[in-house]
């Protein structure tokens, strides 16, 4: 079927129509231009991940050495207890849990004393 | 068919020169089209591996010194010219330093008495593209804190640098 429209093509004189040909190059620039927007849009996910990344490095860096320039103490009076029954006695325990936060962020971490 | 093969008639010298002009024109078009692309491939894809190898890396780096305990400035008992700051390791029970080799990337460096081992932190699959990682560190003692630069180099470009600060958990 399809050695048989070749042969015809090439046993004809006339060749392909404008129309015919400006559609082929129409087809062609949309799939160069489908190919390169991916190209561009992996390379802005690349950037913005590698921006993202340097944020996460530096809260976790202002939050392990309590940068008092970036990350605040809290403040106030509220307890936890953690109340829990033992076979002997009832057990209380009130533990001292300081709480770091990033000001960039909001990042959030807990250090118990 | 068999016609237009029997013509003897070929094409004129200014019918051939512009259709290899055109010819031509198109070629370096879409060379140069295609060159741009894969260098901008290449390099998205490098510097997506390099933020993988980095993230592995930290990963793998902030394990170590989270669970480090007994942090020591100790000297090497195959070369006296060297010290390392040395931490007793969560994993492994033994004093452990991180080195770093040109091939292999950052090594734990294991010293028990007068015996050394090293070990490759990152498996060689992990470093693609001939990324290798390296570090610096050192102990604050006042700040209880560890304190590392991981830089990631390809031959000797460096692709990125990133600093981790690290508290251990138990020391």
């Amino acid at each position: 079927m399809l050695s048989t429209i070749i042969k015809e093509k090439l046993a004809k004189d006339n060749g392909e129509s404008l129309a015919e040909v400006l559609i082929s190059v129409l087809i062609i620039a949309v799939g160069l231009v489908l190919l390169s927007s991916l190209v561009v849009a992996s390379s802005r996910m690349v950037n913005n991940s590698d921006t993202k990344m340097s944020k996460l490095y530096s809260t976790q860096n202002s939050i392990e050495s309590r940068d008092s320039a970036s990350v605040t103490k809290a403040t106030g009076s509220t307890k936890i207890t953690i109340t829990g029954e033992s076979s002997k006695s009832n057990l209380t325990v009130n533990p001292k849990i300081t709480i770091y936060t990033d000001k960039d962020s909001g990042t959030v971490s807990y250090v118990k004393e | 068919m068999l016609n237009r093969l029997k013509n003897k008639k070929g094409f004129t010298l200014s019918e051939t020169m512009a259709a290899l002009l055109i010819l031509s024109l198109v070629i370096v078009l879409t060379g140069g089209g295609v060159i741009v692309v894969k260098n901008a491939y290449q390099r998205i894809t490098l510097k997506a591996n390099a933020q993988v190898l980095m993230s592995t890396t930290i990963t793998k780096v902030n394990d170590e010194f989270k669970y480090a305990k007994e942090v020591n400035t100790t000297v090497d008992p195959k070369d006296s010219s060297k010290t390392y700051t040395t931490f007793v390791s969560g994993n492994s029970n033994l004093k452990t330093a991180f080195k770093n080799d040109t091939r292999k990337g950052i090594e734990l460096y294991y010293i028990y008495g007068d015996n050394v081992k090293t070990t490759q932190l990152l498996s060689n699959k992990t470093m693609t593209d001939g990324m290798i990682p390296s570090i610096t560190y050192d102990y604050s003692t006042s700040d209880k804190l560890f304190i590392a630069t991981i830089t990631i180099k390809k031959g000797d470009s460096t692709i990125s640098t990133q600093e981790l600060k690290v508290r251990p958990i138990d020391y």
